[in-house]
């Protein structure tokens, strides 16, 4: 049986948009990669030379390109979450197709990226900047996998008209929480010092 | 296809672009830095009150997410060299 989210009283502080527990979790993510932005960041006052060279051997391209990506891939997002509410199943489901391309362009130029820092030896163990870029980019591209899945698997439900609204929302939520994380990551560690 | 779900894309777009030539700037690095910081803030929030609807959410919500993206802003630039 298919529920669209129509009756749901969003300004009940229960009821956000994606449930409660999706925000929860969007919550706990957010102030988890804060605090080690906290920490990447105290360290670059510590620092300051090693930081800036650091930085100046990313490629802030690659960086605000994949930004580009991830919002355009969240802009498909939301537009799904709009055709699903309007009962347009095959349009959200196809929309959340593109939303996955995006996704998936996105791991491309990531493991390009990587790719390019591994053949300069610019590993985890290089320096402290390296350890944070490696294990914050890494822990958010788990978060685009996962996302990805997810994805995957509301399309598949929405096209066959068994996805409970709820989990549209929640599913779709998870989604642009990928695009919050990397917002806060992208001028961190590409723009910033 | 919802006007506003397009304007806020495009102005996602264009603040990004924005901060990236920002970025290329050498000179006044601690103000470029806090103009790029802003402006992530800003798309922060255009995000999750535009894509993740967060404008139809109970107040308490909306100070949440605020005082999330202003977190972040705290954080770094309390630190900025």
């Amino acid at each position: 049986m298919n529920h669209t989210t129509s009756t749901i009283n969003y300004r009940n502080f229960l009821y956000p948009p994606g449930g409660i527990l999706i925000w929860i979790i969007i919550l706990l993510e957010v102030v988890t990669f804060l605090m080690a932005l906290g920490a990447f960041a105290y360290y670059g006052k510590e620092n300051i030379e090693l930081f800036r060279e650091s930085k100046s051997q990313l490629n802030s391209t690659i960086g605000a390109i994949n930004t580009f990506i991830l919002l355009t891939s969240g802009f498909f997002a939301a537009l799904s979450s709009e055709a699903y509410k309007n009962s347009e199943y095959s349009k959200s489901s196809k929309l959340l197709l593109f939303a996955i391309a995006g996704g998936l362009a996105f791991i491309l130029l990531k493991s390009i990226e990587y790719s390019h820092k591994i053949e300069s030896g610019l590993t985890m163990n290089t320096n402290i900047f390296y350890t944070f870029y490696w294990l914050l980019t890494v822990f958010h591209l788990m978060h685009v996998v996962v996302g990805i899945a997810i994805l995957g698997v509301l399309s598949f439900k929405i096209k066959k008209v068994k996805a409970e609204g709820d989990d549209v929302e929640a599913g779709i939520a998870f989604w642009h929480l990928c695009d919050l994380i990397w917002l806060m990551l992208f001028p961190s560690l590409y723009l910033i010092f | 296809m919802k006007k506003h779900t397009i304007i806020a894309y495009l102005i996602l777009v264009l603040l990004t672009l924005s901060t990236t030539f920002l970025s290329q700037e050498k000179e006044y690095v601690k103000n470029i830095s806090m103009g790029i910081l802003v402006i992530s803030i800003v798309k922060f929030f255009i995000v999750a009150f535009e894509f993740m609807e967060i404008r139809k959410a109970h107040t308490l919500w909306k100070v949440i997410v605020v005082f999330t993206g202003l977190l972040f802003f705290i954080v770094m630039t309390a630190y900025l060299p």
